[in-house]
């Protein structure tokens, strides 16, 4: 087939606002219609993978905060889970911590899809989505500096448990966050679900059939905007999500507004889940008993010998898990972000490889481009929801 | 929808309900350098070394938080005291490369370095975001005024 010539080529980005960093597209176009497009990535490579093998797998976790820096506690959850796998103790670690992580995981969807409901509302034109939206992120936020004592980069997951157990104040105004945060999303909804804007700017664009999502192996809302049911909570449960009972839900037009009826759900499920953590979560530990993987409690290390020897040992030395490839995932809020690790048995991994969801999401986009006008590139980008620091690395 | 409820907006009405009702709610914005919201208990502001109720260092500079450290912004310098025992000279802990993750504090064991509530410390000179021991010890009175207060 004798491809379309264009008459003039646009580069869009890669400063561009609502490339949702900086993605570069080069588009080719005749008339408005798109014939033609090519993303350009890696302005904001870090070489997070390198890095993290020249660290002890201790000091690994603040760096992938960094990588999808929105959903820091996701990040950081997969890799744990990833580290606990190859060391065999992934049942030993205690059954509070799974609990806490369970709900941290939530929390960060909830805020990871509150500022893609935001901006991609601001894109299209609804100022004071983003303003609400917001509003009630910084609430989540607050729950993170509480907890874990960040509030982007919340470093709180620790291989073999969680940094700290969660307070008083915390689960108070978890509670307080739960009863009031349904109403706000049905006042999201009201805002935008049948507004004739919103949709006409998302209905029928940006369609991703079953079969195309599979074969380009998209994960997350977008995948389950399209039809298909895949979400790694419920096909290889990690943490206590295999006990929890809660939806998955699929859309199955594939275009923009489908993929944003997905995320408002799944907020809404996110709400269910964390309430019933809270009404199943015992009390006791949230560290693993196994001072060769975390460090001891502070009373034993400031006033007896053992402590003070275990806790020098595994500071200096690191843990040393053995010798072998393990692959965990998580359910991140943007599709399935797996760690796969080689160790050659020393305290340092050999090669870590992310697999982002969001580099893989994204790079339909040349294909999904064509034949679209150029105003729909925006509500395209935007419905994919791909954050640059996760694609580039 | 139909084109009843299309003539009559009543998709775009009531979004302008909430729009209205919200107006008359009170604002949620904090005005910044104005107002400010305190940090929480767990805050991870900048560093400071404590110092013992009879006033010398608490830090033994056995670099355990050195070697945790995930981007190696803390360096020490030691030499021996009079009485045979390590002194520390200096305490260096650079800013400009610190993540705030905390680690160094977790590796500490003597409860020597801990962070602070403060959060705002930008500088015009990059040289003065390199803490030094005395900036560091001074930070260390301030965190254990603070202490004290906050266990009152
Ligand atoms: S907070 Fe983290 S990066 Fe900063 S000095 Fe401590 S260990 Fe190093
Ligand atoms: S770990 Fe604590 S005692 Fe050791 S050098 Fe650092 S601050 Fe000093």
């Amino acid at each position: 087939m004798e491809k379309e010539r264009a008459d003039l080529i646009l580069n869009m980005g890669p400063q561009h606002p609502s490339t949702h960093g900086v993605l570069r597209l080069v588009l080719e176009l005749k008339g408005e219609k798109i014939v033609g497009a090519d993303s350009i990535i890696g302005y904001v490579h870090r070489g997070v993978e390198k890095l993290a093998e020249n660290r002890k797998y201790m000091q690994i976790l603040p760096v992938f905060d960094r990588v999808d820096y929105v959903s820091a506690n996701t990040n950081e959850l997969g890799f744990v889970l990833a580290v606990e796998k190859l060391l065999g103790i992934e049942d030993k670690v205690p059954r509070r911590a799974q609990f806490l992580r369970v709900i941290m995981a939530e929390l960060t969807r909830i805020s990871s899809h509150l500022i893609w409901l935001g901006t991609h509302a601001l894109e299209l034109g609804a100022m004071s989505v983003f303003l609400y939206a917001f509003r009630e992120r910084e609430k989540v936020l607050d729950l993170f500096e509480e907890i874990a004592g960040g509030r982007l980069h919340t470093g709180y997951m620790r291989i073999g448990g969680v940094a700290a157990d969660a307070t008083e104040k915390f689960l108070e105004e978890l509670n307080e966050f739960l009863e009031l945060f349904p109403l706000k999303l049905d006042e999201y909804e009201d805002l935008l679900s049948e507004n004739r804007i919103w949709l006409s700017r998302t209905k029928g664009v940006g369609i991703i059939d079953k079969e195309t999502a599979i074969n380009w192996g998209i994960t997350g809302p977008t995948l389950r905007a399209a039809g298909c049911d895949y979400d790694v909570r419920k096909y290889y449960p990690y943490c206590v999500y295999g006990e929890i009972d809660f939806k998955v839900p699929v859309y199955h037009n594939g275009d923009v507004y489908d993929r944003y009826k997905v995320r408002m759900d799944e907020m809404r499920e996110s709400v269910k889940i964390i309430k019933e953590c809270l009404s199943k979560m015992p009390q006791g530990p949230v560290q693993i008993e196994d001072t060769t993987v975390i460090l001891p409690p502070k009373e034993e290390v400031y006033n007896t010998m053992v402590g003070l020897i275990q806790h020098f040992e595994l500071v200096i030395h690191g843990l040393t898990p053995p010798k072998g490839e393990v692959y965990a995932a998580v359910e991140g809020p943007r599709g399935e972000l797996g760690y796969y690790i080689v160790s050659d048995g020393t305290n340092k991994p050999y090669r870590l490889r992310i697999r982002p969801p969001s580099l893989i999401n994204i790079s339909i986009l040349p294909e999904l481009l064509k034949g679209h006008y150029v105003a729909d590139v925006i509500s395209i980008i935007g419905s994919l929801d791909p954050l640059m620091g996760e694609v580039d690395r | 929808m139909n084109l009843l409820k299309k003539a009559a907006f009543t998709d775009l009405l009531k979004g302008m309900k909430i729009t209205l009702k919200t107006m008359f709610k009170p604002t949620v914005t904090v005005h910044y350098p104005f107002e400010k919201v305190p940090p929480r208990k767990r805050f991870r502001g900048i560093h400071a070394l404590k110092l013992n109720p009879d006033g010398s260092y608490r830090c033994e500079a056995c670099y355990l938080c050195a070697e945790m450290c995930p981007s190696n912004v803390i360096d020490m310098e030691m030499t021996e005291g009079e009485n045979g025992e390590k002194e520390l000279v200096d305490f260096t802990v650079d800013l400009t490369r610190c993540l705030f993750c905390g680690l160094c504090v977790e590796a500490c064991p003597r409860d020597a370095i801990v962070m602070t509530d403060i959060y705002e410390f930008s500088q015009y000179d990059i040289k003065k975001l390199v803490l030094h021991k005395e900036d560091l010890l001074e930070l260390g009175r301030y965190y254990q005024k603070w202490e004290r207060e906050r266990e009152r």
